[in-house]
């Protein structure tokens, strides 16, 4: 007997397919280079057997095998971005909903060279020193930081000439730095000027901006040679790369700094596209083109000069509607409004005005419950809330209906960490909620409300004016459908933080950008509970950092995602982390944060981008109405 | 008179102390931290991951000597005033004297142009409805007078700036500025101090064509333009100066909304960006400035009042 194999192909190839699963949209594919590559490939084997039975050979059984041989294939390299979230665009007349980290093209692309592009703003910045600002939106246009977001959500050099290298120990990373820059007065960026930056952001007895927060892991910084640093770090940080990115940490000429002393607040020097020209206080702050530069953001349309002469950015009032009226008049191109959908949606009706909602990843906007206040400190009650309330109705007035609602995340779709498996776990269920407190002994008295013990169920969620719409929404919503009465206090937002921040009212509405589960760190980590600005919901605590239940494996979660390496690793723990927050039902997820954005399209064209801040690419935007 | 000025400014000195010691004080009472909210303003909704630690909250606070107690503050704010210094802004980290100096012609401008407002609207219609006392001219005058008074200032800033910044383009919305840029920020301001005058006036003006001596004028054969404007307008001035100096201190109040309705980038606009974020030395600053302007203001109608009134003259004398 002897035996022959003939193989035949299997269909057994996947990828595609796996790529266009899970819901995801394919936005763009774009066809490359083709190379040849090895494979091993799956082939069913058919074994024939020959018998030979009174002289003649016939084939008396057929076995089918599966061997793997290689093979050299060429292949068609096809980049395919996948958006993370479902567009809903079709579904809002007028309102493109787009992601922060997509290009979003406002006009053909047609670029007009000279005159004005202006952006209304709000407030006055708080100086222009990178070390000492908390509010590095205007800076971004003037200085620049060693990493950028290019389109897609990927990290691109910028001041740096390549990624950082970490050292075997894990705790010093190599950087190298562009040789082929200049700030705008001319002086050499090299390593000698990243380390006096670098030196002032660490300088811990000076007073320090929010940049204080990304150096907060270094140690030293120190020269390799002209043109790389080493910055070297207390303990090893996965997460350095997120540390030299904007909207903070800006590199600024240390000549002009040593020079102008405190005014250099208010004339700052960078390497950006943008020089600065004049700060009206209160008015407006002006830049003019910056002609020598060419090393643009990755990805876009144009990495050289702007093509604007100006670039102005208009500090408008406090009131939403004043700011409306003066886009509405045409006074500014271009106006990121918080607080008023409406407002957007009226806009978005008028011919040449494009209303955009930019999904912003990270935690979405969320109503965190106290764990230490009765009746939000029992899990029951908790639950109960997350069940019960109408998304959709509660913030209607809010996001205009536009914003895709959340269920049973802690993190937006796409943010690393996100945990797949509780997809689920919670759902809106009216009926469930009530079941879950009639169970727990929470009954309802005559007057419709709940009570235990004697006690009226009664939960605070102040109203500090700009959400005041949907507070009340949430009460009616809360009081009818789970009869647990909502007291709204009226206060601004100052008042509201401080007693947030220490913990005397059960909910809020807020809501916080990241591109990763470290988002949670500072709304979770009990290092930060009594922190301002920081956690917004208390686990049951005694006052002493780790040895909260079940405050101690999320610090252990959320500390040890960041020295984490490897990254399956650290999304596994950040997804761990979802799970424990979420079954321990510590906030109810209301939305994806969607952030208004109005450009007026007759006066401003080219290609919005944002990356992953409210700060916007602005050499890729071109006047259209010459010195308007 | 001298005497009288000097006796005025010198009553004013505890008032203005009083004044700084209580808004100290009270700005130190309410919630909210300074420091902090200059890194947090906007954790609400749109923020971004990555607040700093209370350590560095803390080498912040000290460099305010918000670490020191309240009476340890006021002292050291006191010292500091008596030499003129007015302390830096924590926002923006600026001379508090600097900022007022910047922002303090646009306010002015702004009050005066209200109070321009306020005079020729108000007191005119107030003549005219007098003179012409229950005509239809004089019932217009009382329906302007009543929504003047009804209707908030925002209101009708915002009705203004839809119908002539909007729909006419005559005016622009962001009103920062002397030229065109002011005419709508003062109308809003000045309608509501214009009807009160308006009522006023016409008030006073019917109470004194009703007086034996204006009588007297028109027996001798005056012509009622000389008894109006001659006799009777001058003695109902009175109460109506002493109104007008009250309005200023509403006006220069009243300029807050307005500024924030027309994007006028004044006083009233600093202050209230100022207490959102507890900018304690601006605030001080800023609420001093308003109470030293308001008692000057006051002895100035005094001693206006006293010039246009000899008998106050004469009792001030007496006593």
């Amino acid at each position: 007997m002897r035996t022959k194999s003939l193989s035949r192909r299997a269909v057994l190839r996947g990828g595609a397919a796996a790529l266009a699963g899970g819901g995801a949209v394919v936005l763009a594919a774009c066809a490359g280079d083709t190379v040849e590559v090895i494979k091993e490939v799956p082939v069913e084997v058919i074994r024939e057997v020959e018998v030979v039975v009174a002289g003649e050979t016939v084939i008396k059984e057929v076995e089918v095998i599966v061997e793997v041989v290689k093979e050299v294939q060429v292949e068609t390299i096809i980049e395919v971005p996948v958006e993370v979230q479902a567009k809903t665009e079709d579904s809002v007349p007028g309102i493109v909903v787009d992601q922060y980290t997509n290009i979003i093209p406002l006009t053909d692309w047609n670029p007009v060279t000279g005159g004005n592009i202006s952006w209304g703003s709000f407030g006055n910045p708080d100086g222009f020193d990178p070390a000492t600002t908390a509010n590095g939106f205007e800076l971004g246009a003037m200085m620049e930081t060693l990493y950028d977001w290019s389109p897609g959500n990927i990290i691109s050099p910028l001041l740096a000439s390549g990624m950082p290298e970490v050292s075997d120990d894990r705790l010093s990373w190599l950087i190298p730095l562009r040789n082929d820059v200049k700030f705008h007065d001319g002086e050499p960026w090299n390593a000698d000027a990243a380390i006096f930056n670098f030196d002032r952001f660490m300088d811990e007895g000076a007073v320090r901006g929010r940049v204080a927060n990304n150096v907060s892991s270094f140690s030293k910084v120190e020269k390799v040679d002209e043109y790389a640093i080493r910055i070297h770090t207390k303990e090893p940080n996965a997460l350095m790369i997120k540390q030299l990115l904007k909207p903070f940490g800006y590199m600024a000429s240390p000549k002009a700094i040593t020079e102008l002393g405190e005014d250099f607040q208010r004339n700052p020097v960078g390497t950006g596209p943008w020089i600065f020209k004049e700060w009206k206080d209160n008015v407006s702050i002006t830049m003019s083109r910056n002609e020598d530069y060419a090393h643009g953001v990755p990805g876009l349309r144009n990495q050289g000069a702007a093509y604007a002469d100006e670039l102005s950015f208009v500090q408008l009032s406090n009131d939403f509607t004043a700011r409306g009226l003066a886009f509405e008049a045409g006074e500014v191109d271009s106006l990121g409004i918080h607080f008023n959908f409406q407002q957007v949606q009226r806009m978005a009706s008028i011919p040449g005005i494009t209303s955009i909602g930019l999904l912003n990843p990270g935690m979405g906007q969320y109503m965190p419950l106290n764990c230490q206040l009765w009746p939000t400190d029992d899990l029951v009650v908790r639950q109960a809330l997350i069940a019960v309330v109408d998304r959709a109705l509660v913030t209607a007035r809010f996001s205009g209906g536009v914003a895709p609602l959340t269920f049973s995340h802690y993190l937006d779709p796409g943010v690393l960490g996100r945990n797949p498996e509780m997809d689920h776990y919670y759902s809106w269920d009216v009926s469930k909620a009530n079941k879950l407190l009639d169970d727990a002994g929470y009954a309802k008295g005559d007057d419709g409300f709940r009570v235990k013990d004697g006690r009226r169920m009664e939960i605070s969620m102040p109203n500090t004016g700009g959400a005041g719409s949907l507070n009340a929404v949430f009460k009616l919503d809360v009081e009818a459908n789970l009869g647990i009465f909502v007291d709204i206090p009226n206060m601004e937002f100052s008042t509201f933080a401080e007693g947030a921040t220490n913990g005397e009212y059960h909910t809020g509405y807020v809501g916080i950008g990241g591109s990763d589960g470290d988002v949670l760190w500072d709304r979770f980590h009990t290092s930060a509970y009594g922190v301002p600005g920081r956690a917004w919901s208390f686990f049951q605590y005694d006052g002493v950092p780790g040895t909260a239940t079940p405050g101690s494996s999320v610090d252990a979660l959320l500390d040890g995602a960041r020295v984490e390496f490897d990254e399956a690793k650290r999304i596994k723990m950040w997804q761990d982390l979802e799970k424990i927050l979420l079954e321990n039902a510590v906030a109810i997820p209301m939305v994806q944060e969607m952030l208004p954005f109005l450009v007026n399209s007759s006066l401003m064209g080219g290609d919005l981008f944002f990356g992953a801040t409210f700060m916007p690419n602005t050499t890729n935007l071109y006047s259209l109405a010459g010195d308007n | 008179m001298g005497q009288y000025i000097v006796r005025r400014l010198l009553a004013a000195i505890p008032v203005v102390l009083g004044v700084v010691i209580v808004v100290f004080v009270t700005m130190r009472l309410i919630p909210g931290d300074p420091i902090a909210l200059q890194y947090y303003q906007s954790q609400g909704v749109g923020s971004f991951e990555g607040m700093v630690s209370q350590e560095v909250l803390d080498v912040a606070r000290a460099a305010y000597n918000l670490d020191k107690s309240v009476p340890h503050q006021l002292l050291l704010y006191m010292g500091d005033l008596f030499t003129g210094d007015l302390g830096d802004s924590i926002k923006s980290h600026r001379p508090v004297g600097d900022i007022i100096k910047d922002h303090a012609p646009a306010t002015l401008q702004l009050t005066f142009a209200g109070m321009f407002v306020a005079l020729i609207i108000g007191i005119g219609a107030g003549i005219v409805s007098a003179v012409k006392h229950n005509t239809i001219v004089d019932y217009a005058a009382q329906v302007f007078a009543v929504s003047g008074v009804s209707i908030p200032t925002f209101v009708v800033g915002i009705l203004l700036l839809y119908a002539f910044a909007i729909q006419l383009n005559w005016f622009p919305v962001i009103s920062n500025g002397f030229g065109k840029q002011l005419v709508l920020p003062a109308i809003s301001l000045g309608v509501a101090a214009a009807a009160i005058l308006a009522r006023l006036t016409r008030s006073a003006m019917l109470d004194v064509m009703g007086r034996d001596y204006i009588r007297t004028a028109r027996a001798k054969g005056l012509r009622e333009r000389v008894v109006i404007w001659g006799h009777a307008l001058k003695n109902a001035m009175i109460p109506v100066i002493t109104i007008v100096g009250l309005e200023f201190g509403g006006l220069l109040a009243g300029s807050i909304v307005i500024e924030v309705v027309f994007i006028r980038q004044g006083l009233g606009f600093q202050l209230i960006n100022a207490i959102s974020v507890r900018d304690y030395p601006l605030v001080q600053g800023l609420v001093i400035l308003s109470a030293v302007v308001y008692t000057m203001v006051n002895i100035l109608v005094d001693v206006t009042y006293t010039y246009l009134d000899p008998r106050v003259r004469l009792q001030g004398q007496s006593g």
